[in-house]
């Protein structure tokens, strides 16, 4: 691996809390000594928060593709009756 | 013929989508009336039921042993807080019980759509492959092995690399971006 994946991956460690002792002391050193690193920091802790928006985005077309399905699909009907009567008929 | 949380996390992972059309067949109608009875039309019910299936995919993917009753009880839970937080609705209007009560929406689930807006456009630019490599691993919580497998790497030490490398591209984009934001505010 190429040095910056390895500083990647020493980050993503940090976030997660799982580095330690010796590590843990000279990550923390070298957030204080560098300013480049620090904001590499930053930047790679948005970049999980915008994965998974990213996922979230992706699941929600699965569920209207779902969705869609459900309220499509013939052999569902029964499905869709009750639906319907819910919000047309009062439930019940 | 409850859903309980081991089965969906357990199906959730390996059939996603037939889970979810399981669990909407399931699940909708009750939360349909639920809505119905607040006031609610169909559409407000898609969507609060929409998001809460989201929270609970997120919650089961992340800790199972968290949910405890059956699905249809913990999604109308959901429900209720998201109603509540998006409608402003009185809370005392809504009943709940004490597992109800107990359930805690996750903060970032009320960021501004804008946010996710842009977003889907820089997310474009680290390729789609990268994306849904690094959706596998960090959101649907995929094992390494599975997504060496499932995307064709040698191994779990490439596809171990290629996380990384997919993860750098996304760490730049927002650093651009953060840099131009700064740029637009000064």
């Amino acid at each position: 691996m190429r040095t910056s994946l390895y500083d990647t991956e020493a980050i993503e460690n940090y976030l997660s809390g799982i580095l330690t002792g010796k590590e843990l002391i000279a990550f923390n050193a070298r957030l204080i000594r560098d300013r480049h690193f620090q904001l590499a920091v930053e930047n790679q802790k948005e970049a999980y928060q915008t994965i998974k928006y990213y996922g979230r985005a992706e699941l929600r077309k699965e569920i209207k593709r779902v969705k869609k399905r459900l309220f499509t699909q013939p052999e569902k009907a029964s499905f869709q009756q009750k639906i319907k009567h819910i919000f047309y008929y009062g439930s019940r | 013929m409850s859903y309980s949380s081991k089965i969906i996390a357990e199906s959730l992972q390996t059939n996603r989508e037939a889970a979810f059309e399981k669990l909407y067949e399931q699940s909708f109608p009750a939360v349909a009336r639920l809505i119905h009875a607040l006031g609610g039309s169909q559409l407000d019910a898609e969507d609060v039921f929409q998001d809460a299936l989201i929270i609970l995919y997120e919650k089961v993917t992340e800790q199972p042993e968290v949910i405890k009753s059956s699905a249809q009880s913990y999604l109308l839970g959901i429900v209720k807080h998201l109603w509540i937080r998006k409608f402003g609705q009185d809370r005392r209007l809504i009943s709940m019980n004490r597992m109800e009560a107990g359930i805690k929406i996750p903060e970032d689930f009320y960021q501004p759509q804008e946010a996710s807006l842009r977003l889907a456009d820089y997310l474009a630019m680290a390729g789609k492959k990268c994306m849904a490599l690094l959706e596998a691993f960090y959101y649907q919580g995929k094992s390494l092995k599975d997504i060496a497998t499932a995307f064709g790497f040698t191994g779990v030490r490439s596809a171990t690399v290629q996380k990384f490398k997919c993860l750098e591209k996304v760490r730049k984009q927002v650093k651009d971006k953060n840099l131009t934001y700064e740029n637009v505010i000064v």
